[in-house]
Order: C-alpha cells, then sequence, then structure tokens
C-alpha cells in the first residue's frame, strides 16, 4: 500500500534568485537542499506538489478551481537564474490514479495532459527533489493566485482526500507532499515589499502544532489584510495538513528576507504516530 | 462592462511575444479585438494602473502587463503609482 511518508512546505519568491540587491541568500537556498536530503533519506517515490497558477498558465477563459497535471512536465516557464526550465519526472499513470479517486469522491478536477509549469511547481520539483528523476512529480494547482478563490475548508478537505486516495492505491509507493508558497506578500499592490512576520508566525505555528483551526478560521479578507493577496497560497499548506492530520511539524527555516518580498518559509510535516 | 475581455487582453499581452510586440506598436490597433467599452480601452492603452487597479483587474496580471509594456526596470514607477490591495478590501466577502 502506498503512504505519505512526509509533508514540507517552502516559498518559491522569484527574487530569492534574481537576487537584484545581492543580499546573502544562500542558508535559504540550503533549505531547499535540506529538504531533497530529507526526501532522498526517505526513499521518497512520488512528490505531490500544491501550488498556484500565479496567471501565467491559465488564462481568464479557463480558471480551474483544482486542475492535476496527468502527462509530461517541463519548467519553470517563467525562467528564473539558477532553476532550470527543463523537463519534469513525471508519472501520468499514477497522477490519472489520482485524478479517478478524486473525481469518485467529491473533487471535480480538471487535467492537464501536458503541462509547461510555473515557479509554483516548478521550483520546488527542481530545487528540493533529487536531480536524477527518481521521485516523480504530481503537480496540483489550485486557485489561490486568481480569484474565485477555493475555499480554505475544501483546499484542507483536497488535502483529505489525497490522503485517503494514497491510502487506496495498491503500489509501494512513497510519497512527499509540498505545498507550495510564500506567506506574507503582497503581489503587484502598492504594499509589494511588505512583509508581516506576525502573520507568518501564526502560520507557521498552525503548521508545527498540526492544527489547522486557525487558518481554517480566517476569512480571506482577513488573510488579504494581514498577509496580503499571495497569502492566499495557505491554502497549499491547508491542503498538505489535511493529507497528514495531527502530524507534527517543524519549522526549518525561516526569514523575513530583505532581499525578497515575502516571509520564507520552510517547514516539515511528519506523520503522527 | 467587460472585465473579462479587460483581463484577456492583458493576459495575452503578458504571456504571449507577438501579442506583446503587437500592442507596443500599436496598442489601440492591437486592442481592436478586444471587446471593450471606451472607457476601458482607453484605461488599457494608456497602462493607467491605477484605474486598472481600482476596477478590479488581479494585481500580479497587471504587474505582468506592465512590466511586459514598460519593461522590468520600471517596477518603481510601477509601485509608486499603483494602489494599496487594502483600498480594495472593503469590497471583498467576509
Amino acid at each position: 500500500m502506498a503512504k505519505i511518508v512526509s509533508g514540507y512546505i517552502m516559498p518559491h519568491d522569484p527574487s530569492l534568485f534574481v537576487n537584484p540587491q545581492n543580499i546573502e541568500r544562500d542558508h535559504l537556498l540550503g533549505a531547499y537542499t535540506l529538504i531533497r536530503e530529507k526526501v532522498e533519506a526517505l526513499g521518497a517515490t512520488k512528490a505531490i506538489i500544491f501550488g498556484a497558477d500565479h496567471y501565467i498558465l491559465f488564462s481568464p477563459r479557463c480558471l480551474p478551481q483544482f486542475l492535476i497535471a496527468t502527462g509530461e512536465l517541463h519548467g519553470p516557464i517563467d525562467r528564473l537564474p539558477g532553476v532550470a526550465n527543463s523537463p519534469i519526472a513525471s508519472d501520468p499513470a499514477f497522477a490519472r490514479s489520482l485524478v479517478d479517486y478524486a473525481h469518485g469522491n467529491g473533487f471535480d478536477v480538471a487535467v492537464a495532459r501536458d503541462l509547461g509549469v510555473d515557479h509554483a511547481i516548478g521550483v520546488p520539483a527542481q530545487l528540493a527533489l533529487p536531480t536524477d528523476g527518481s521521485v516523480k512529480t504530481i503537480p496540483v494547482y489550485m486557485a489561490s493566485g486568481v480569484e474565485p478563490y477555493v475555499r480554505l475548508q475544501r483546499a484542507y478537505e483536497f488535502g483529505q482526500m489525497v490522503r485517503e486516495a494514497v491510502a487506496a492505491m495498491p503500489t509501494d509507493d512513497r510519497i512527499v507532499l509540498m505545498g507550495s508558497g510564500g506567506i506574507s506578500h503582497w503581489v503587484g499592490t502598492g504594499e509589494m515589499g511588505r512583509i508581516n512576520p506576525e502573520f507568518d508566525e501564526k502560520v507557521l505555528d498552525a503548521i508545527v502544532s498540526g492544527d489547522p483551526a486557525p487558518l481554517l478560521a480566517m476569512t480571506d479578507q482577513e488573510i488579504m489584510r494581514d498577509g496580503g493577496n499571495g497569502g492566499m497560497e495557505i491554502r497549499h499548506f491547508l491542503a498538505v495538513m489535511g493529507a497528514l492530520p495531527g502530524g507534527s511539524g517543524e519549522v526549518l527555516a525561516y526569514e523575513a528576507w530583505p532581499g525578497g518580498v515575502t516571509g520564507l518559509g520552510f517547514a516539515e510535516i511528519l506523520p503522527s504516530a | 462592462m467587460s472585465y473579462g475581455s479587460v483581463e484577456q487582453i492583458l493576459y495575452d499581452v503578458s504571456t504571449s511575444r507577438s501579442h506583446r510586440e503587437a500592442f507596443r506598436q500599436n496598442p489601440e490597433e492591437a486592442s481592436g479585438k478586444y471587446a471593450l467599452t471606451d472607457a476601458e480601452r482607453e484605461m488599457v492603452v494608456a497602462v493607467q494602473v491605477e484605474d486598472l487597479f481600482k476596477y478590479g483587474i488581479n494585481p500580479m496580471l497587471l504587474m505582468g502587463f506592465w512590466t511586459s509594456v514598460r519593461g522590468p526596470q520600471s517596477i518603481p514607477e510601477y509601485l509608486d503609482r499603483v494602489p494599496k490591495l487594502e483600498s480594495r478590501l472593503e469590497a471583498l466577502p467576509g
């Protein structure tokens, strides 16, 4: 039986790679390496990565609430220094089985049969997974960047569904989950550059405690006010938490890095005993 | 009101090299095939990010549109001009 062996959250702030102010960042890039080493040590075979489209992939003509890529992958298509835009190892059969389970269990997800992912999926896939392609990526896009947004509760329930789907799979896959997103950040608004460490701490505390209630209790208006429009990406963290109920979390790195625009949080969530 | 068409032309200019070049060369003509009102077309053609933001355009899309037309080096000017998100919050559902 397949099993979820760990979950992670991590940012994908392009500023960290462009680094226009040339500020020291090796310790933050090292957090991706640390996660990759953990994934390798766990013997993982698949990574389900939750991310948001940044109005790069999906146009106003078609905006899915949930989308799973079931074919070949490459990216990130929005090129970033130090992050290769190259093929990403995928497992179409596994992805399709996840889609089928979702369709039978209350989530009518859309699919992409071939996908050039953006940095939300591309950064974790290229930096936090082994470079030999031994861990296959299954991208899950949620409407966290473009409204109408996925409801917070729905994001959590999606994670619960993923947990059930994995438990129903007859393979011996070892699966890691990755919630990709900055914590507080304002993108394209007059506040851009502001970081709210208090909001970031509240989110990380919830992840460490394994209790999603403080996050689920937030309204979108509160998130926008305290965490910015980019803060809507906490949905991806909730999906990971939904799949790892009661899991104990640990912050691997956090910084309101002055060279970027995002509260940069890296954390691990281990399954409950 | 054709909010979706406004977002569509911004999206096309942001993500397609041919659309971007066409818009840069002749924004009036490039916007002609989109079903925009006169007021919308004026905001788009003049890259009036203040008004487009107030109109409700997604900020990420708006910034992408701006940098596609004016170049990434113009981000400081964009941030000087674009309103704050807090100005929109009252309109959001709780």
